[in-house]
């Protein structure tokens, strides 16, 4: 079984310069967890683009990175992957970071190539090469998790939340081989964002009807006990944190 | 209006002047009080009597008397009064997360902004949501500003029939614009809809009007800014204020025949994680212990008593009491917890930074003087050293009798 791993060459949001982007390198991560064998897949749209950030994710552990050109994503991509019926699971990142960032592409190449996909992967249970299912955990905010099942083939996108990455080493990302390929060009699908791209401009947030100061935000009345006995005092924050909907 | 009744500084001035010609005279003697009985206008009440209620729920001053009456209508008239919309010229989808079947306060910021789409053109707002919403809920979402309801007969754990049955509607229902939340499941289905459905996308939208929607690109440093909106639409949270106007009604419900098809991927129950393995960025309910706790055995009992993820303030990390994966604040992590108890802990203002978006904060702590007993729902003014075993003791014991 084959895991081939989507990379983009990601631009670091402070410095604005090239850089791994980092739930793609989780999902190298992710890709370790299910074989030993993992490729690097590039779609370079302009000619001649630089590959310095490839050798910064093949530091993460890559056998070989594949560099295809052509003007669409999703469609280079979802051709070359249709070229090589060996590769069961696509990872890719959450979202890209220096490009349209819609996070649109591996459902896009999923629908185009009609495999199963599931977002916020936080780790891979069980992958098993006889029947072609996988059983993944879900990443959902506070530290909660979800199993789900699916079919391979499939596209998996990684979440920020995998856990520890594997370690960056300066001598594979030297060794790993970058190929390039002249990909099979097909029509475009057309989901270019139109409108107008300006510079960024940070936008305040809608004050949420809590106050995030100095007042007691929602739920308490802001209470104070003074000096009660410590058994008093366990009472009142055990009523406290069950009125609040924690099971204790 | 206030009943006080007030000296009129006029009157008295004319009662002491002198009566004859030439330069006004006034007498210094003193005088016996007259009672006033002449009343101070109340500029509040007026305002109030003028004040009505306008279609969109903003207030609206009727001048000339005719706005009196309808102003102090009794709270029973004004529920019985909802805004129906039978035959919308548009409609505008939302699909609310409805998690444990409740409309969060992100749900209704997605309400509000469908609503907002819909009310420049006469339109409708359409709710998609999943079966066995009860007759409250569907008052909620009216309240939330819905005028419709679309059943879909969709299992949650199957997120690809839940898309094409979405799709499904949109275009059946010949809907102008789709809108979800940007949260994780959100997100996911939006994306899965706009790759069937193959419909204009903005995800992540920052800024939001009617004229316009702004979402950031090219790694946050750019923007996109589109001024006819997509028919896809993911909202960011607080980016759109919830409907406050006139409850709608919802006048038309529709149930989505079952066609039996199956997705490919099956998701299971969610579970929550183990608390004391958990990352504090990720944890739910944080105990952290400050400069005033010094029995760090009796701290760790009650972390693991109460289930909770421990933290801990810079002080205690410095000293190498914890670890330094747990300070919270600042330079150490910022929480997404719900609920934090702080042991021992004052609250300088960098760990405060920390603790920034806790709803819930129980504080025990010697100062009532103290930042953080000011932030914190319930303060407990004790020896945080007394209050702990106590605390472990309670929570062991109802642990064993239940």
């Amino acid at each position: 079984m084959k895991v081939a791993v989507a990379l983009s060459a990601g631009v670091d949001p402070i410095s604005g310069r090239a850089a791994p982007v980092p739930s793609e390198i989780h999902a190298i991560g992710l890709a370790h967890q299910i074989c030993e064998s993992v490729i690097g897949v590039h779609v370079s749209v302009h000619a001649g683009a630089d590959t310095t950030v490839l050798r910064d994710y093949a530091a993460y552990g890559l056998n070989q990175i594949i560099v295809l050109e052509g003007a669409d994503v999703c469609a280079t991509l979802s051709a070359w992957l249709h070229a090589h019926p060996d590769i069961a699971v696509l990872l890719t990142g959450q979202q890209a970071c220096g490009g349209q960032d819609s996070g649109l592409v591996p459902f896009l190449v999923a629908r185009r190539l009609g495999w199963a996909m599931v977002s916020d992967v936080a780790q891979v249970l069980q992958a098993s090469a006889g029947d072609r299912t996988l059983d993944v955990l879900q990443a959902r905010p506070r530290g909660v998790r979800r199993p789900a099942a699916l079919p391979m083939p499939c596209v998996l996108g990684a979440s920020a939340r995998t856990g520890p990455v594997p370690d960056a080493v300066y001598a594979q990302a030297r060794a790993t081989p970058i190929v390039r390929e002249l990909a099979a060009t097909e029509a475009g699908h057309g989901h270019e964002a139109g409108g107008e791209e300006r510079p960024w401009r940070a936008r305040p947030k809608l004050l949420s009807g809590q106050p995030q100061g100095a007042a007691p935000a929602g739920g308490g009345s802001g209470k104070v006990l003074v000096g009660p006995p410590a058994a008093q005092a366990a009472r009142e924050i055990v009523d406290y944190l069950r009125a609040i909907g924690l099971d204790l | 209006m206030t009943q006080r009744t007030r000296r009129n500084p006029f009157e008295d001035r004319a009662r002491r002047r002198i009566a004859g010609s030439g330069r006004p005279r006034f007498t210094l003697r003193p005088m016996a009080a007259v009672a006033e009985v002449q009343r101070r206008r109340n500029p509040r009440a007026e305002l109030a009597r003028i004040t009505v209620e306008g279609p969109a729920g903003r207030p609206r001053l009727v001048r000339g008397g005719q706005g009196g009456s309808t102003a102090l209508r009794s709270p029973a008239q004004r529920v019985a009064q909802r805004i129906r919309v039978e035959t919308p010229a548009m409609l505008v989808l939302a699909v609310p997360d409805l998690a444990e079947g409740r409309l969060s306060r992100f749900d209704r910021q997605i309400l509000g902004a469908a609503r907002l789409i819909a009310d420049t053109a006469q339109g409708g707002v359409c709710v998609l949501c999943p079966p066995g919403l009860d007759e409250q809920a569907q008052t909620m979402l009216g309240d939330a500003g819905a005028d419709r309801l679309c059943i879909l007969p969709t299992d949650p754990a199957d997120p690809e029939r839940f898309a094409s049955d979405i799709v499904a509607w949109v275009k059946q229902s010949g809907a102008a614009h789709l809108l979800l939340p940007e949260s994780p499941d959100g997100a996911d289905l939006a994306r899965r809809v706009v790759a069937e459905g193959a419909f204009d996308f903005l995800g992540g939208i920052q800024a939001f009007s009617t004229r316009n929607v702004i979402a950031p690109c090219r790694a946050s440093r750019r923007e996109r800014v589109l001024t006819t909106l997509p028919i896809v639409m993911t909202l960011e949270e607080d980016r759109a204020a919830p409907y406050a106007g006139v409850a709608h009604d919802i006048c038309q419900v529709d149930h989505v025949a079952d066609t039996g098809a199956v997705g490919r991927v099956r998701l299971g129950a969610a579970m929550a994680a183990d608390p004391a393995s958990l990352p504090l960025a990720e944890a739910p309910f944080v105990a952290a212990a400050g400069n005033g706790v010094t029995d760090f055995t009796a701290f760790a009992a009650m972390v693991r008593a109460l289930g909770a993820t421990p933290g801990a303030s810079r002080v205690v990390c410095d000293a190498g009491l914890m670890p330094r994966a747990t300070q919270v604040g600042a330079s150490g992590t910022v929480l997404d917890a719900v609920c934090y108890l702080a042991m021992g802990i004052s609250g300088a203002p960098q760990h405060l930074q920390g603790i920034g978006r806790v709803e819930h904060i129980v504080a025990v702590n010697t100062d009532l003087h103290a930042a953080m007993i000011g932030r914190a729902g319930l303060a407990i003014i004790a020896d945080a050293q007394e209050v702990m075993p106590a605390l472990t003791d309670l929570l062991n014991q109802k642990g064993s009798n239940a």
